[in-house]
């Protein structure tokens, strides 16, 4: 899952970087409210982390003006202000979620992924296709009951995929998806990944939709 | 008003008048007694005069038998208030034979004298009237009780008290009203004080125009509201400002601690460490700089007329902080006199210098230029930088707290300039901003000047 902080502190951002690309979120950061919107224009993301306090651009004028084009992406507001009237503010500019500095990593990390699964419209936390079970919390796997070991990346595919069942995801936005700025990309690393997924997981799994991208069927669990 | 006595300006106005107004009622009325006094001895003298005259007249002429006929007929018509004797002198020797005398009249002469005389009799005071007739043979006494004068005084006294006894409820009334109603614009003022939000402070409204008396206290009053809302929205600012610079570093440094002890890379564990205590480097800078602008009341001033040796301290700040500009390759220079003496108090010097030289240090890159000057005879001194320097339009906000340059990359904290100015204040120093060293990529850095008042050292004296 990809997302996009925007904080303008070097150790915070640093730091939630680094802690949220290690539960396996793709985090790319920038640093002010300009590059924050030029950043969402030009790529996808799948929640946005936004401070408040930002030079050039102030975080509320940022999501107003995210909002006013028209872009969904769900909004967390991770910022120092705890007044009720900040709050309210942000949330009736359309943020989906607000969080008081100084906050827990676990507690960031769990409510990113229940802003996603919300914005997915799904009510469960854990995604389910057939006797396949992800718990995107617990970073599990299992199979008709039985624990399946995937790499990080392997894990992050899968989830991507089950995210979107039903829907064919093209290789650039499973990509997008999966890797930050600065991620080393190997080529064809995604098809060495869905080769390895097919084979711990059997081949009916993952479909191919030749040349488009890959899918996951809606099956319900 | 918890405590303090209150007492109702209506009703006290309204007793002080009253109490102006009958007064001069009352003495109007005293004065209209007195008069009415006056004038009722004058009338029943002349009264009692034509009295006697009239009964001697009758007497002399017709006899007491008349005397008696007359009188009877004429106390029928008219209510004389008035006795009477009448005497005839004995043909031989000196005593005098009543003639006749109303009911109220003993057979005793009532008086000797002749004229008007005064004396009591049986108790009560009375006034008499004797006159004598052909030669002395017949005398007429005509007396009369002051008690009627009095009576007759009170009752003229008496119409002129009895409007005001009606009256005084009336004009109190009218008074209680009327003061009513003048005083509706301080029950405007107070309603409109009270109805004041404290979170919202804005100056009193009040419809219609004000009086002369009160318009000076709404405007003192507004004005005080708009020093007490600017304070407050500082005060709200400043909290606003501090939560976020506390609590970002706080926040760093729990995710960052947390990174580092979930890390599974050493180098990933190592870097997270790095960042943890560069992070409470930077929270110790923080406190360090809150609390040296908690401590800068002007109240804990040092006694006046203390001279302290600016030159002195530039040296000694800049040799203490050269180690810092030469680890970042910057170079620090320090052109002061031998010495230079500013009125003030060492510490807060030093604090001020130090925090000009330590920002000129961090906002300038590396392989930069601080320069600090004293100038003992324009008395005043500069640190001069080539960092990014500071627009002008920006430069009288950087001097509230917590702000900062745009690019945020330092690890300062936004605290250092408003330390500067207000320590400036405090030693009566102006505080200015133009611009600094030449920056090698084009344009000027900043420079910071300070100008000093005269110093007048009183114990060099």
């Amino acid at each position: 899952m990809r997302i996009l902080l925007v904080e303008d502190d070097r150790m915070l951002g640093d730091g939630v970087q680094a802690g949220l690309g290690a539960v396996g979120f793709a985090v790319d950061w920038v640093r002010d409210g300009e590059s924050a919107l030029a950043a969402l224009a030009g790529e996808a993301f799948s929640a946005v982390l936004l401070d408040l306090g930002l030079p050039r651009r102030d975080g509320l004028s940022v999501l107003a003006e995210l909002r006013s084009t028209g872009n969904r992406v769900p909004v967390m507001i991770l910022t120092a202000r705890d007044q009720v009237a900040d709050k309210v503010r942000g949330l009736d500019l359309g943020a989906d979620d607000y969080l008081v500095k100084p906050f827990d990593l676990d507690e960031l990390a769990a409510r990113l992924r229940a802003l996603l699964r919300r914005s997915s419209g799904r009510a469960n936390a854990c995604l389910r296709h057939g006797d396949l079970v992800l718990d995107p919390a617990a970073r599990t796997v299992t199979q008709r009951g039985e624990a399946v070991s995937l790499t990080s990346r392997e894990f992050d595919l899968l989830n991507v995929l089950l995210d979107s069942a039903g829907r064919v995801l093209t290789r650039r936005a499973l990509e997008e998806q999966l890797y930050a700025w600065g991620d080393a990309l190997e080529s064809n690393a995604l098809e060495v990944h869905v080769h390895h997924l097919r084979r711990k997981l059997g081949g009916d799994v993952i479909r191919t939709v030749r040349g488009v991208g890959y899918m996951v069927d809606e099956v319900p669990g | 008003m918890s405590g303090r006595q209150t007492y109702s300006l209506r009703r006290r106005l309204v007793g002080l008048l009253i109490a102006v107004v009958a007064l001069l009622w009352s003495l109007s009325a005293a004065v209209a007694f007195r008069t009415a006094h006056g004038e009722a001895d004058e009338l029943f003298d002349a009264q009692m005069v034509q009295v006697a005259e009239t009964l001697l007249a009758i007497v002399a002429a017709g006899g007491p038998g008349q005397v008696a006929h007359e009188m009877a007929e004429h106390q029928h018509d008219y209510q004389l208030p008035v006795a009477f004797q009448a005497w005839q002198r004995e043909q031989a020797g000196d005593g005098w034979n009543l003639l006749v005398r109303s009911a109220e009249m003993t057979d005793v002469p009532a008086t000797r004298e002749s004229g008007f005389d005064e004396h009591e009799q049986q108790g009560e005071l009375w006034r008499f009237y004797t006159v004598d007739h052909d030669h002395g043979r017949y005398r007429v006494i005509v007396g009369q009780q002051h008690a009627t004068r009095y009576r007759l005084a009170g009752e003229i006294a008496l119409h002129l008290l009895l409007p005001i006894l009606i009256g005084l409820p009336l004009i109190a009334i009218g008074i209680w009203i009327v003061v009513g109603r003048a005083l509706r614009p301080v029950d405007a003022v107070a309603g409109a004080l009270g109805g004041l939000d404290a979170r919202h402070l804005s100056p009193v409204r009040i419809h219609g125009p004000l009086p002369a008396e009160i318009a000076p206290l709404v405007g003192s009053l507004d004005a005080l509201v708009v020093r007490l809302a600017e304070a407050l929205d500082n005060e709200r600012r400043f909290t606003a400002d501090a939560a976020h610079e506390l609590r970002t570093p706080l926040a760093a440094l729990r995710i960052q601690a947390q990174v580092a002890s979930r890390a599974v890379e050493s180098g990933a564990r190592q870097h997270a460490l790095e960042q943890v205590l560069s992070g409470v480097e930077r929270m110790t800078h923080l406190v360090e700089q809150l609390l040296t602008l908690a401590r800068l009341d002007p109240d804990a001033m040092l006694p006046d007329g203390v001279c302290v040796d600016l030159a002195e301290i530039a040296r000694s700040v800049c040799s203490s902080l050269a180690p810092q500009a030469l680890r970042r390759d910057q170079g620090l220079s320090l052109d002061a006199p031998d010495a230079m003496p500013v009125l003030g108090n060492h510490w807060w010097l030093e604090v001020l210098l130090r925090n000009l030289v330590d920002n000129a240090l961090r906002y300038t890159p590396a392989g930069g230029e601080v320069r600090v000057v004293v100038d003992a005879a324009g008395r005043c001194m500069s640190v001069s930088d080539s960092g990014p320097g500071i627009d002008p339009v920006l430069r009288d906000k950087m001097l509230t707290r917590f702000a900062r340059g745009v690019e945020a990359d330092t690890e300062g904290c936004g605290l250092g300039l408003s330390i500067v100015a207000r320590i400036a204040a405090i030693l009566d120093a102006r505080l200015h901003f133009e611009q600094g060293l030449a920056r090698p990529e084009g344009g000027e850095g900043l420079a910071v000047v300070l100008t000093f008042p005269p110093a007048i050292d009183s114990s060099s004296r």
